[in-house]
């Protein structure tokens, strides 16, 4: 055993400084990120807790107690609540859960095709899958975060244990994830044990249930949005559940991508665990490409959704094609990475566009506007500043819990 | 026991919305002008002063047969009542914004004085005691009938029984309980109604309709 490393239930623990373990430089740039965050999720309590709100049985009881607090909450409610309420009906949904699909389905499917080379056999995997799972989990963690901010009243969600809902997607979430984590963690620790002689026995039934709990994670989060029925980009397309597994696929290759050209760049297997990516890569561009065409999911060419669409073929697909034939790696692996939000953000501000504007049946209707005139046919709101500080500081989560297991056990330099 | 619906005369409305105002009256909701349990839609046509209209038409939620927002709701606190009313417990609601998702008539909102998702409730605990809903009882044109829908004697089921409906996106097969009785003018119909619209008679729609309450009625709690 190397100095400096101790042993405990099977793991060896990486005997490191305070300052080792917290103050690298990839912690440095999450603390950074989170700090981002942060302002963004103080911005967010205080939009919701902070403001004074008020209903009509309010004014009623105050009879002029409070009456200044009073008429700067109406003032403020009145005139400015199209600026400062956080979700606006027409479009409950916004960025938060577009991060949350985009980093937990990146982070599973990195999860799921890291199960999936380690069943294949390939030799690479072996010396790539603790790291790759961890930075897998570690990202679809950040994502969990981002849609626990999404939720206005997390404080409830006891309820979700005390009155099980097993026909709603988001109820089934809590008995997958309560698996999925945990699962997922054993499979890391099985990858890295000394104990070696246990770990081959269990090695194929821990991949092959791996690989189930996978496809019905994302199975489920296909019921999830196909159970919006008004919401006709989501609910019409059958096959919803192959669409997160082949776009997270693609996300997550570009996230291993990124982690390999930034951490393993010094191992002597790196250029043999980019090839693998590269081909992966290629296959799952293709893969995306032929369901997008046979689909026609990505179908709102109006704006702002051409610019997430196309920010979507050309940077998430088109050029990281090209670049992969010229070797140009790791840019690819960038490029993937932005051209894949872009399509979650497509796929989930698209849901909200267009469902609501016929409900009379003879076009777009003028609704809580009172104003004719403001009646816009697409619905669309970009998200507030805050939103997108939050989200910076999901990602900034994801690599700091990577970078604390990595620093901790090691992941990136398992012996296999 | 009752199946709480509403029949609407949206002709007869001339968008005073005192109906919104005595809804925020009675159910004591948010101040603001998107915070509405009910509202008056409006929607314009025609190209030619020949043939250009607005209608009016007052909506809420359709408290459907099929609720998609009870259904999708991950911790119950989206619920059928007696009555057939959907109704939201504040205190297990997680703003999770699922049900607003799921709903196809935006009926819901973000009730930051609650922190929780607020919609109509059909003034349940009123109706109880007056027979009718706020906005029904204020209305100065008498667009709106409440009643039981599945009591023959009803003022509702004898306004649907004389005359031809339609429903909101009746594609989304959610079941809505918000009739909207269509024009008797044969031209009214056919320039201000929509082509997808289809129009029922009550004797044809019930039998669906009785079939699809029969299938959720059990999920009714009491209020």
């Amino acid at each position: 055993m190397e100095r400096g490393v101790k042993e405990c239930c099977g793991l060896n623990f990486k005997s490191v400084s305070f300052k080792e373990l917290f103050l690298n430089k990839t912690m440095l740039f999450a603390y950074l990120l989170l700090a981002v965050g942060v302002v963004g999720w103080f911005q967010l309590y205080g939009l919701r807790f902070g403001h004074e709100f008020v209903n009509t049985h309010d004014l009623v009881e105050a009879g002029g107690a409070h009456a200044t607090a009073m008429a700067e909450a109406l003032k403020e409610q009145i005139f400015n609540m199209h600026h400062i309420e956080e979700v606006p009906r027409q479009e409950p949904w916004g960025i938060f859960v577009a991060q949350y699909t985009y980093l937990l389905y990146g982070g599973s499917a990195l999860i799921f095709l890291v199960a999936l080379a380690e069943l294949l056999g390939l030799e690479i995997s072996h010396k790539a899958s603790a790291a790759l799972m961890t930075l897998g989990i570690s990202l679809a963690l950040g994502g969990m975060a981002s849609i626990a901010s999404d939720w206005g009243n997390p404080i409830n969600i006891y309820w979700m244990i005390l009155n099980p809902q097993p026909q709603s997607g988001m109820w089934m979430m809590l008995p997958l994830y309560s698996i999925y984590i945990p699962f997922t963690f054993i499979e890391i620790y099985f990858l890295m044990t000394n104990k070696r002689e246990l770990a081959k026995k269990l090695a194929l039934p821990l991949v092959v249930v791996g690989l189930g709990i996978d496809l019905a994670e994302f199975y489920i989060q296909g019921i999830l949005f196909q159970l919006n029925e008004p919401r006709h980009l989501w609910s019409d397309f059958s096959g919803l559940w192959i669409y997160f597994l082949l776009t997270g696929a693609l996300s997550g290759i570009g996230f291993a991508l990124i982690y390999a050209g930034l951490a393993l760049k010094n191992k002597e297997w790196y250029s043999e665990l980019v090839a693998v990516l590269r081909k992966a890569g290629i296959v799952a561009i293709i893969l995306v490409a032929l369901y997008e065409t046979i689909s026609g999911l990505a179908g709102l060419k109006e704006a702002p959704f051409s610019t997430m669409f196309y920010g979507y073929v050309i940077v998430g697909l088109v050029l990281p094609l090209v670049l992969f034939f010229a070797k140009q790696d790791f840019l690819a692996g960038i490029l993937i990475a932005i051209g894949t939000f872009s399509a979650r953000e497509l796929f989930v501000y698209g849901g909200n566009a267009e469902p609501m504007t016929n409900r009379f049946g003879m076009g777009p209707e003028a609704f809580s506007t009172y104003n004719v005139a403001e009646i816009e046919k697409i619905v669309y709101e970009s998200p507030h500043t805050m939103e997108v500080l939050v989200i910076i500081g999901c990602l900034g989560l994801g690599i700091a819990i990577f970078k604390l297991l990595d620093t901790l056990l090691d992941v990136s330099n398992q012996p296999h | 026991m009752a199946n709480y619906a509403m029949a609407l005369e949206y002709q007869n409305c001339i968008d005073c919305r005192a109906c919104e105002v005595a809804c925020k009256d009675e159910n004591g909701v948010m101040i603001g002008a998107d915070k509405q349990r009910i509202w008056v839609g409006v929607v314009e046509g025609g190209k030619t002063l020949a043939d250009m209209f607005v209608n009016f038409y007052p909506s809420q939620c359709n408290h459907c047969v099929d609720a998609p927002c009870v259904t999708v709701c991950p911790t119950g606190a989206s619920h059928f009542v007696e009555g057939g009313i959907v109704k939201v417990d504040y205190d297990m609601c997680i703003i999770c914004k699922g049900c607003m998702e799921a709903c196809p008539y935006e009926a819901r909102f973000v009730d930051e004085t609650r922190h929780a998702v607020d919609k109509c409730t059909f003034c349940d605990g009123r109706i109880q005691e007056f027979g009718t809903t706020a906005c029904s009882a204020t209305c100065p044109t008498k667009v709106r009938t409440f009643g039981d829908i599945e009591d023959e004697n009803s003022d509702i089921r004898k306004r649907l029984e004389g005359r031809e409906f339609f429903v909101l996106k009746e594609n989304e097969d959610t079941m809505p309980k918000l009739f909207y009785l269509a024009p008797e003018d044969e031209n009214v119909r056919k320039r201000t109604l929509g082509e997808g619209i289809k129009l029922h008679t009550w004797d044809e729609f019930s039998k669906k309709y009785e079939a699809e309450t029969a299938k959720r009625r059990e999920e009714w709690k009491e209020a």
